[in-house]
């Protein structure tokens, strides 16, 4: 063996064993242990197609006894549990926006083709047909629907240019026809994004600005400021819990209210979220719920990059809401889940929006996802016990 | 991406086997009392690729818990110099493609130092082995880790000519994980992994 050889094969295994012993020894770079994350993992025993694996899902509402989830076309499955399948009355059209009240769900239907069928509800059993006369709007494009304590809103788009903003109408359900709110017509509000009902009030959150509201109808811009500054781009959703109102943005930020116009940060000194690699919360509509006498705040996020060098942070951050209405973050994510539950599941997904349910004693968590598939953790009030993130399947 | 390592491995054996084939046939060289197959100095290149399955894991208090983890693709590439005509030294680096219960990626690579003593029962050899080095764990996108890894484990040979040599190698990898912030999360990883290989006797 020549002399060279020996000592490159010395220095190699002394290398190795040294390398070894130096890395036997060493702090976390993540939540849990890299081991104990994948010893931890409990596998759900579903087995979705990939076609609803890696869909994109944009609401779930109950109508009696039947969820219904808006996941390109209505899929529905009974309370009870079971298997995701396609409405056959609308095995044809896709679903472009999903609301309901109490015994209705609302839906723009559109065909496959991309074209407008219209709005229609649905009790269950029957289909009909809903107006919104677009005629003296002209240009506007029917866009969504939002609902909040049995109303349920139509809005539409009517774009400019690149450099000139869209304005947008809004319209109420009267019965069976959309009426324009003449206060809500060719706004510049930039694109709705949730109405929240308090109990007294109605609020309307957009991306730039928020309204308020003792009726739908009545809903005005007001002027709302963190500190002197005034919050006019970036909003993500407006939640009210506790006699507080919650607003998340698209750049990390989560800002408390008393009144929903003069806003702080969620704590003191707070910064921007960032996940454990550094990446930035682009949150989402929060969603708040009340479960074995405590109040939760879920601020979904979803990786709004456009580039590998502009992802943001996937999952969702949680909070216990106190009975004074200030928020602490629950780092382990429990009760409602724990590290190894949310690392495998929806840490890996982006969030588009946590759906609680109510019915009975029974609160059941839907979390929509974009190419991530619909998800479902459920409070069992009779014991007490949360179910962790569960996937759906349709098969 | 294992389709492509394992593109790659079988293009490797496969230049292996050309190479071996170059010089004329040789008859298979029996062991005699006076013949060695190996001598120091002698080195050995092995290209592998087989199966990787998880054994499970140690929890920080010792409770068995199960691998959840799927069959892997394990890919390896070993360079063994002998010291005497049985004892060797070298070093080991693989590739392990595993998938979670939870459908997460887990890559594994083992980079090792390793001491083997071969066996030659001409055509054939056994050649056991001990491995001390480090393993490389990447779970999913943020998870990372490097940990010591002991192995253990034995190569059945067989000796195509004097050049090249095919093998069955079974193989325990014991990957001990410490953190010194959260001693609860310590866990031990053993992995099995069944590989078939080629060996070039340079």
């Amino acid at each position: 063996m020549g002399q060279n050889m020996k000592a490159f094969s010395r220095i190699f295994i002394i290398s190795i064993v040294a390398l070894a012993i130096l890395t036997s020894f060493s702090c976390k770079n993540g939540a849990t242990g890299l081991f104990e994350s994948i010893a931890g993992e409990t596998s759900d025993g579903s087995n979705p197609t990939d076609g609803f694996k890696y869909a994109n899902a944009t609401n779930v509402v109950l109508i009696n006894g039947t969820y219904y989830a808006a996941i390109g076309r209505l899929w529905e499955r009974a309370k009870a549990g079971g298997l995701w399948e396609i409405n056959e009355a609308k095995a044809d059209k896709y679903i472009d926006s999903l609301v309901a009240d109490s015994t209705k769900l609302y839906a723009i239907v559109k065909n496959t083709n991309g074209s407008l069928v219209g709005i229609q509800n649905f009790d269950g059993t029957t289909w009909s047909d809903l107006s919104l006369d677009l005629t003296t709007q002209p240009g506007h494009v029917l866009r969504g629907l939002l609902a909040a304590n049995g109303n349920i809103l139509a809005w539409t788009e009517k774009y400019n240019t690149e450099t000139t903003p869209s304005v947008y109408s809004f319209y109420s359900l009267n019965v069976t026809s959309f009426e324009l709110i003449p206060g809500l017509s060719e706004v510049d509000s930039g694109v709705p994004v949730n109405l929240l009902y308090d109990g007294t009030n109605y609020r309307l959150c957009t991306v730039t600005k928020l309204y308020a509201g003792a009726t739908v109808s009545a809903l005005a811009a007001v002027s709302p400021t963190l500190g002197s500054t005034a919050l006019n781009s970036g909003l993500a959703g407006i939640a009210f819990a506790n006699g507080r109102y919650f607003l998340t943005t698209s750049t990390g930020w989560i800002y408390t209210s008393a009144d929903g116009i003069s806003w702080v940060n969620w704590t003191s000194g707070a910064t921007a979220f960032v996940n454990t690699d550094g990446k930035t919360f682009s949150f989402k509509t929060p969603a708040t719920f009340s479960a074995g006498g405590f109040s939760y705040l879920i601020a979904p996020s979803v990786d709004a990059g456009t580039s590998s060098a502009t992802t943001t942070a996937k999952g969702y951050r949680m909070f216990t809401i106190s009975d004074a209405g200030t928020l602490a973050l629950v780092s382990d994510f429990s009760p409602v889940s724990n590290l190894i539950n949310y690392n495998t599941t929806l840490e890996l997904a982006s969030v588009s929006r946590v759906i609680p349910i109510t019915d009975g004693s029974t609160l059941t968590l839907f979390a929509t996802t974009l190419g991530y598939g619909l998800w479902r953790n459920v409070w069992n009030g009779s014991n007490s016990t949360w179910s962790g993130w569960l996937r759906e399947s349709d098969r | 991406m294992r389709l492509r390592c394992i593109a790659l491995l079988i293009t490797g054996m496969l230049t292996m086997l050309a190479f071996a084939q170059t010089s004329p046939a040789e008859p298979v060289l029996q062991s005699t009392g006076n013949y060695n197959m190996f001598s120091a100095g002698d080195s050995m290149l092995s290209l592998s690729a087989g199966l990787g399955l998880g054994v499970g894991f140690f929890d920080a208090e010792g409770s068995y818990l199960e691998p959840n983890l799927k069959p892997a693709v394990n890919i390896g590439l070993s360079y063994m110099m002998y010291a005497s005509p049985n004892l060797s030294f070298g070093g080991e680096f693989d590739g392990c493609f595993y998938e979670t219960a939870r459908d997460r990626q887990f890559f594994f690579a083992p980079l090792m130092a390793k001491a083997a003593w071969t066996f030659d029962l001409s055509p054939f050899m056994i050649i056991p082995h001990f491995g001390l080095g480090m393993g490389i764990s990447v779970l999913g996108d943020n998870l990372r880790h490097v940990d010591a890894l002991a192995s253990i484990g034995s190569s059945f040979a067989w000796r195509y000519n004097a050049d090249v040599s095919y093998e069955l190698k079974l193989r325990f990898d014991i990957v001990p994980q410490f953190y010194i912030d959260t001693p609860q999360s310590n866990a031990t990883m053993i992995l099995f992994g069944i590989m078939v290989g080629a060996n070039y006797h340079l």
